[in-house]
């Protein structure tokens, strides 16, 4: 057979495919026709080495007759047919910019495939090439338009706005005839016909602009929801993959302490909550889009939901049961006599840690992973400890120790707050405290919180060294009203009730006296303060 | 509306086709080609297309039922053969083209 006798012949097979379609028994008809095509090409072929040419073709096609030849009986519900035939997704390889892609959709949705083609270009940039790939995806998946009744099926009949022109006219017709059916006076007739028919047409194009809007929300969703899934995919992969960088909903994770399998399970079910609108809202904007196309089943739709409803009831559970690990705050005091003579300076210092002395850093990097989260380094400065100062109303200096915790109960809170480790000496006057509390490697965290308070005698005198300036208390009571930034470096005196500065400058005692003689005329200022002793005459 | 001689004859060959068939296939079992052939003898037939949906069509009704035979000559064939109910329909048939070609003869030769 030649190249041009087998084009003709399979163009043919392909319409008779389109024809019978909708014919029950479809595949058993086709296969007769071929049986019998293959019999008139055996009588055809009188030597092994005739071959078959276009003109054998075209008389056999003569024979067998085309299809609108032969489904004559269908005629009257062919109507009902041709819009029911569905469209399929093809490539067209007329028209292509790279594989066809657009204008196969173009066809598909009855848009024209520059707007696709501007649709691709939007989505490219807004998703920074991650789009490509379904480029490729759906280049793979949608079949090439190769024969004319596959571009038959690609062009279908879209709802685009020809056709609604179309199925405008065929109504305004339908009215119109049935008007001139009505016996009217012929003057009449016409301009009644004219405004009715104006009416109706108005009222027809009325009733298309739901649709229009109908289709531009599916755009608007079929965009929202693909950009939506894909950041959702890729946003996960990063999650899992790059887990331990600090990422931006850490911050909630931070709540809770769940072994590696439970994290597995609270990620995947996250994702389904998040992923499963999205799908649904793309099945809308396709069903928008194409009345005919349904996305999901409805099996997988309702295992969809059901998934989604189980997701949302884990994290429910899972959210709920953490929070009953954060029922109860337990707390543990120490309470450590410092014997030191309130004359002798007891000095505040950090040698302990092996942070650095900047004042504004400190760094906790290699002491500070105690926690065993989800993820890592996420606890990265919580056991800081928190010193205060006040007046002790004993004759004697001391330390308490408040170790807190958390926990589901009271029990276990308290044993959680007993599970902190906490390094301090006291030698030589000197009380040299660790900046940081520890805990065993992979204890959940529980809020676990250490407060030092000093409660100081009357007359005691500090020295607060500026390392430990992060670790204070904010609201320190002292008469320079000094914030903590301030009160390092200083010697102060615990007085009655607040701490006295002894070496700050503006503390030193200050005289001013103002003579006035009684004209009024002469005046006398005299002024101590730490320069001397100043005289101003007037 | 524009009648066309072409598609009022092919509709009521059509409508005959089907008994003609049915007729055919009582008489003896036949596979495609020879009823094909008879047809197109008989100029009941214009194109070979219009007899496989129809074939078709009495099979699914379970008014004719087929088999396969080996052929001497190429590929099997598909012999089809009618069945109890195809022969009560038939007979029906019968008696409806009786009534109608004696009405038709009345009416047509009436002047």
């Amino acid at each position: 057979m030649d190249e041009s006798a087998y084009a003709i012949l399979k163009a043919y097979l392909n319409k008779l495919e389109l024809a019978f379609k909708n014919t029950v028994g479809k595949d058993e008809i086709l296969k007769d026709i071929e049986t019998r095509i293959a019999e008139l090409f055996q009588e055809r072929k009188t030597n092994p080495d005739y071959v078959i040419s276009e003109v054998d073709v075209n008389e056999i096609i003569s024979i067998l007759g085309q299809p609108q030849d032969f489904i004559l009986e269908e005629d009257e519900n062919s109507d009902h047919k041709e819009t029911k035939s569905e469209k399929k997704l093809f490539r067209d390889p007329e028209d292509k910019y790279i594989g066809g892609v657009a204008s196969g959709l173009g066809y598909y949705f009855g848009i024209d495939a520059s707007w696709i083609r501007l649709l691709w270009i939007l989505f490219a940039l807004f998703s920074i090439g991650t789009l490509f790939p379904i480029y490729i995806i759906l280049w793979i998946i949608i079949p090439e338009a190769k024969t004319t009744a596959d571009q038959l099926k690609m062009k279908g009949k879209p709802i685009n706005v020809d056709t609604i022109q179309k199925k405008i006219k065929k109504e305004f017709d339908e009215v119109s005839s049935k008007i001139k059916d009505v016996d009217y006076q012929k003057t009449t007739e016409s301009l009644k016909k004219k405004s009715k028919s104006f009416f109706v047409f108005l009222e027809k194009i009325l009733q298309q602009i739901p649709k229009i809007i109908a289709k531009l929300l599916g755009i608007l969703f079929v965009f929202i929801s693909s950009v939506g899934s894909v950041g959702i995919v890729i946003g996960t992969i990063i999650f899992i993959v790059f887990g331990s960088i600090n990422w931006p909903f850490n911050l909630h994770f931070n709540f809770f302490n769940f072994s590696i399998f439970q994290s597995i399970y609270f990620t995947i079910a996250l994702f389904l909550i998040f992923l499963i609108p999205f799908l649904f809202l793309f099945s809308l904007g396709m069903r928008l889009l194409n009345s005919q196309s349904s996305t999901f089943g409805t099996i997988s739709r309702f295992v969809m939901f059901g998934l989604w409803i189980s997701a949302i009831l884990f994290i429910a559970i899972m959210s709920s049961q953490e929070i009953r690990n954060h029922n109860i705050t337990a707390t543990k005091t120490d309470i450590e006599k410092l014997s030191i003579k309130k004359t002798d300076t007891l000095f505040l210092a950090s040698r302990l840690g092996d942070s650095v002395g900047n004042d504004q850093t400190w760094e906790y990097n290699n002491r500070s992973n105690t926690f065993n989260g989800v993820f890592g380094n996420l606890w990265e400065g919580k056991n800081k400890v928190k010193i205060n100062l006040r007046q002790g109303d004993k004759s004697f200096s001391f330390m308490e120790l408040k170790y807190s915790s958390n926990g589901a109960t009271q029990e276990k809170a308290q044993k959680n707050a007993a599970k902190i480790f906490y390094n301090w000496s006291f030698t030589e006057n000197v009380l040299d405290l660790d900046p940081l509390w520890e805990i065993a490697p992979s204890t959940p965290f529980y809020n676990q919180k250490l407060t030092i308070n000093l409660h100081l005698q009357e007359g005691q005198v500090v020295f607060i060294n500026k390392k430990l300036k992060p670790l204070l208390s904010s609201s320190i009571d002292n008469d320079q009203e000094f914030s903590r930034r301030q009160i390092i470096g200083h010697y102060w005196r615990m007085g009655s009730d607040k701490l006295e500065c002894l070496d700050c400058l503006d503390n030193q005692q200050q005289l001013n006296i103002q003579y006035q003689d009684k004209s009024g005329e002469q005046k006398i200022n005299l002024n101590v303060d730490n320069q001397g002793l100043t005289i101003k005459k007037k | 509306m524009i009648m066309k001689i072409e598609n009022t004859t092919a509709q009521m060959r059509k409508g005959i086709l089907e008994f003609c068939i049915l007729s055919l296939i009582a008489g003896k079992d036949l596979y495609t080609t020879e009823i094909l052939d008879t047809l197109k003898k008989g100029k009941m037939l214009v194109v070979e297309g219009t007899v496989y949906p129809l074939l078709t069509r009495l099979k699914n009704a379970d008014l004719l039922q087929y088999h396969w035979k080996e052929s001497t000559s190429g590929p099997p064939r598909k012999y089809y053969s009618i069945t109890p109910q195809g022969e009560e329909f038939l007979s029906e048939l019968k008696e409806v083209w009786k009534e109608l070609n004696e009405a038709v003869q009345i009416i047509t030769t009436q002047k």
